[in-house]
């Protein structure tokens, strides 16, 4: 069994077109290739607080078109789980 | 190898022991499922004491520690905590590191990988080894917040998460670090070994009131790979590069230098090939086989544990970075069936996250 290569290279376009929109929104103090897929986005990994987590929310909305739940807290554990989140709704909202 | 100051205390609970970077410390007491249980559920206590502890003084000690961790220590604020690494000057991570800054004093807490690997942060007149004198216990899970409030009073509500603060206990001193790596809420207690069997048994009693109990660090790591936390023991035995890891996090780039610099800026500068993906399986997966998508080997398996939380078997793959995302199927034997399915991390939603801290 082979992995849709098509589906690889955009899910890794999403992922670092989230990542760059995070750096610029959030004066994030790494570059978008220095950060892993996995990196949390509250506590450890980038640090963001409660009070980053709107402009994270307004990002994505702003960039992908996705709103984002008030209770969005399984949704930002990482950044992986914010681009499930956007695919997901993108795939419901097309 | 060191032993723990708490060892017969420990045995009298049925566990048993392993060696973890030379030092003496908890594999599991019998059950870690149950012990994974308790993390996850209420509230798990445990030691690591293993771990190498050091204190620094105040000004110098900071200056010293900035020149040798990847973090800007320098930019640490009082009361707090910061977690990075200290590494090889081949640029291989040695050990990773809590440095808090506490009672003008600098403590680090490291998981190194060999008993030596802390030498080279041991400078005299600067800093002094404290690991033979203090036990470093903790309480881990949705309930572990109501445990350390019955111990040390309603002041934990102000401790957020790596902070760290100095607390009464009897008439010892304890440092309580909110520093826990399972995905839950945890409290690091740093105590004098005088101290440690009463702070101990005031532990374990609290925690039991909600169905806790004490637990090893098999489960712990069963914990960490659910909970996306990075493992010095698991996948830091098999992969030595930071950025492979993914631990670009605990690294400040912007700093002029640091102990094994010069090889990951140039790593960096190269950019990296592989990283770290999570994976689930049905059938349990070997520490280095090989993972393929197709007839195309494209990478191992460098952690794997079972996780009765999801439940499956939970593993971290090396893989070619283009194929090292969530949501995919690979196999484990070529030309396979995608046995293989990526997940992003962490695995499991924590307990704490949906309870939180649920004030009287």
């Amino acid at each position: 069994m082979q992995a849709d290569h098509k589906q690889l290279e955009e899910r890794a376009q999403l992922s670092d077109t989230l990542k760059q929109k995070l750096v610029e929104s959030l004066d994030i103090p790494y570059a978008a290739s220095d950060i892993a897929n996995d990196t949390s986005l509250i506590g450890s990994g980038l640090g963001l607080d409660s009070l980053d987590i709107l402009e994270i929310v307004l990002c994505v909305e702003n960039n992908f078109s996705v709103k984002i739940p008030e209770n969005s807290a399984p949704v930002l554990r990482s950044i992986n789980t914010l681009v499930d989140f956007i695919i997901s709704e993108q795939k419901e909202n097309a | 190898m060191r032993k723990l100051a708490l060892e017969k205390y420990w045995s009298g609970l049925g566990a048993s022991f392993i060696e973890l970077g030379g030092a003496q410390a908890v594999s599991d007491f019998g059950n870690a499922e149950a012990e994974l249980f308790s993390i996850r559920n209420n509230a798990a206590v445990s030691d690591f004491s293993f771990c190498g502890i050091m204190e620094f003084d105040e000004s110098e000690g900071v200056e010293f520690l900035d020149s040798k961790l990847a973090a800007n220590i320098l930019k640490l604020r009082y009361g707090k905590i910061c977690d990075t690494f200290f590494a090889g000057e081949n640029g291989d991570i040695l050990a990773e590191t809590l440095v808090s800054y506490v009672d003008d004093k600098i403590i680090l807490i490291s998981e190194k990988i060999f008993e030596s690997a802390n030498l080279p942060l041991l400078k005299p007149g600067i800093s002094r080894d404290i690991s033979q004198n203090y036990s470093l216990l903790s309480v881990d899970g949705p309930d572990s917040w109501k445990v350390a409030r019955a111990i040390f009073g309603s002041d934990i509500f102000n401790l957020s998460y790596m902070s760290a603060e100095k607390y009464d206990f009897a008439s010892e001193k304890a440092i309580v670090m909110r520093s826990g790596r399972t995905g839950e809420f945890g409290y690091q207690i740093l105590v004098s070994n005088s101290g440690a069997p009463a702070m101990l048994e005031t532990l374990l009693k609290e925690a039991s009131k909600y169905g806790g109990r004490a637990c090893g660090l098999a489960a712990h790591a069963k914990a960490r790979l659910e909970g996306n936390f990075f493992n010095i023991f698991a996948e830091g035995v098999q992969v030595k590069n930071p950025l492979e890891l993914g631990l670009q996090w605990m690294i400040d780039f912007s700093k002029p230098a640091f102990a094994g610099s010069e090889k990951i800026l140039s790593d960096r500068d190269a950019g990296i090939g592989k990283s770290l993906v999570c994976a689930l399986s049905e059938t349990p997966l070997s520490i280095g086989s090989p993972v393929f998508d197709g007839t195309n080997k494209i990478g191992k398996v460098v952690a794997s544990e079972f996780s009765p939380t999801l439940p499956g078997n939970l593993s971290l793959l090396l893989a070619d970075k283009y194929f090292a995302l969530p949501g995919f199927k690979y196999s484990s034997k070529i030309g396979g069936s995608g046995d293989i399915e990526t997940l992003s991390r962490p695995a499991i939603m924590a307990q704490s996250l949906v309870r939180g801290m649920e004030q009287d």
